[in-house]
């Protein structure tokens, strides 16, 4: 693997099983293997993928829902296995999937900021020096009191994209976390996307709004319904 | 290094946090894990030392610390499971070793059984226990207890994520372990026959034993001591090897 790669997902597939009848009890699982019930039926998320990013690489993922987009990215994070296949990173994740991160209602802005530099790995130090631009790019100040369960979803996701701003990743993922917010906020985070861009980091980036896909990815890969269908350099 | 010092951080930050959570919107907050105990103590010495006698010296410490190493138990394992589902957005979406929560959890019960030792502690003095120098055996049974907690913390949770009907079933098994465990009676109550069968639970060892040395100031007996260290040793790693095992999918299942 040369040094210019920074994912390699070599023949990746994910298998989920969908039971018919979902058990999370032991009686239910118990039963059902008694009777023979324990029937599913398998989904394949994703099928036989196969895919180099290069460093710099700018790779804006679409596809319709439920396509494996998001299974992908969270293969390539780790946070998933897949079923075959091997998954290469050369560098360090900072993932951003989904709306929120994973933000704990109970606790305010502030910790929630704290919290989820640690879990990517930051030190006190790293989070104390970034904590004043984080707060300053969500336009949050008035709110990092406040728990998290009085935010809209709005101000989450703002909140989420600014912590993504002061990522130390070489390889940043994300997943729809521009979904919400106003176009002034998205403008802003436009700009910033556009400076990784420049600063040649690394970036997966799931979107359905294909006009920002145009203009800022430097390739585009195709799912649909788990499948590759089709990867090209753009411009 | 620099990764493992994050992750310090990281143990740190979940620590507090739970900390936080778990006394959310409640009055007394952290004096809750404090008074929980002594409530319990209080509800048991009232009925055995007032309505029903045992012949025990020191009854009030006797049953104190037995109380005081049983929630410990109880705490720990049930603190763990509701830490680790309560991650379950983190989880989905970024991966980092689970086992920090687990680990994190079990700080939080420390700090609160290390409380609950302070309290023990004025007991004592109130009651002009004469402490010997048996209390040197004191660290085998701490780390015997606490490897026990972490443990079955590991084992319980991982399993918490399948099956939900796991803090159910541990519930009653606790149940039983606190009437089965001599806690509240003294061991001169188990009739001879079943002695040896209670020599096989590892809280026998420890609380049998913690009694011996603080209050009475006797040696400990060596093989409930060395089969209660044992069989914690035994849980510990069986536990952290399942919930490493298991772990790879808590993202799919939680």
């Amino acid at each position: 693997m040369g040094n210019s790669i920074a994912v390699s997902v070599n023949r990746i597939s994910k298998k989920f099983r969908m039971p018919h009848d979902r058990q999370t009890g032991l009686k239910g699982t118990f039963l059902n293997m008694l009777l023979g019930k324990n029937k599913y039926q398998e989904f394949y998320a994703l099928k036989d993928i196969s895919l180099n990013v290069m460093k710099g690489d700018f790779v804006g993922i679409i596809g319709r829902n439920g396509s494996g987009k998001s299974t992908l990215l969270k293969t390539i994070a780790g946070i998933l296995k897949p079923t075959s296949g091997s998954v290469k990173v050369n560098g360090k994740i900072a993932p951003f999937l989904e709306l929120g991160l994973g933000f704990q209602e109970e606790l305010s802005g502030k910790d929630n900021v704290y919290l989820y530099g640690a879990v990517l790995g930051l030190s006190k130090i790293q989070i104390e020096k970034k904590y004043p631009e984080i707060v300053e790019f969500s336009e949050l100040e008035r709110f990092m009191d406040m728990k998290l369960k009085n935010y809209s979803s709005g101000m989450q996701a703002r909140l989420a994209f600014s912590i993504a701003t002061q990522a130390e990743g070489d390889i940043l993922l994300i997943d729809e976390v521009l979904a919400v917010g106003d176009t002034e906020f998205q403008k802003k985070c436009y700009r910033h996307l556009k400076n990784l861009k420049k600063e040649r980091k690394t970036i997966l980036f799931v979107s359905h709004n294909l006009g920002i896909v145009e203009k800022y990815c430097s390739r585009v890969v195709y799912l649909k319904e788990g499948k590759l269908i089709c990867q090209g350099a753009h411009e | 290094m620099k990764s493992q010092n994050n992750y310090w951080f990281l143990v740190r930050q979940f620590a507090l946090n739970d900390f936080k959570l778990r006394y959310n919107n409640s009055i007394l907050g952290y004096f809750w894990s404090l008074l929980n105990p002594l409530l319990h103590f209080g509800v048991l010495f009232l009925i055995f030392s007032v309505f029903l006698r045992f012949d025990v010296p020191y009854y009030s410490l006797y049953l104190l610390s037995g109380v005081v190493l049983w929630s410990f138990l109880v705490e720990s394992t049930n603190n763990a499971m509701d830490s680790l589902l309560g991650k379950s957005s983190l989880i989905r979406k970024i991966n980092f070793p689970k086992q920090i929560i687990v680990i994190a959890s079990n700080i939080n019960s420390i700090v609160g059984f290390a409380i609950n030792f302070i309290v023990i502690s004025a007991f004592f003095i109130v009651s002009k226990v004469k402490l010997s120098a048996t209390l040197l055996f004191l660290p085998v049974y701490g780390l015997s207890l606490l490897l026990l907690a972490i443990g079955l913390s590991f084992f319980l949770s991982a399993l918490y994520i399948r099956f939900r009907d796991i803090k159910h079933l541990w519930g009653v098994f606790l149940q039983l372990g606190f009437w089965l465990t001599p806690v509240i009676y003294p061991v001169s109550v188990i009739p001879e026959k079943f002695r040896l069968l209670f020599n096989l639970n590892p809280m026998y060892g420890i609380i049998h034993n913690f009694r011996e040395i603080v209050i009475y100031g006797n040696t400990p007996e060596i093989y409930s001591t060395l089969f209660s260290l044992a069989f914690s040793l035994l849980i510990f790693f069986l536990g952290y090897l399942l919930f490493e095992h298991m772990s790879d999918k808590f993202a799919e299942y939680i």
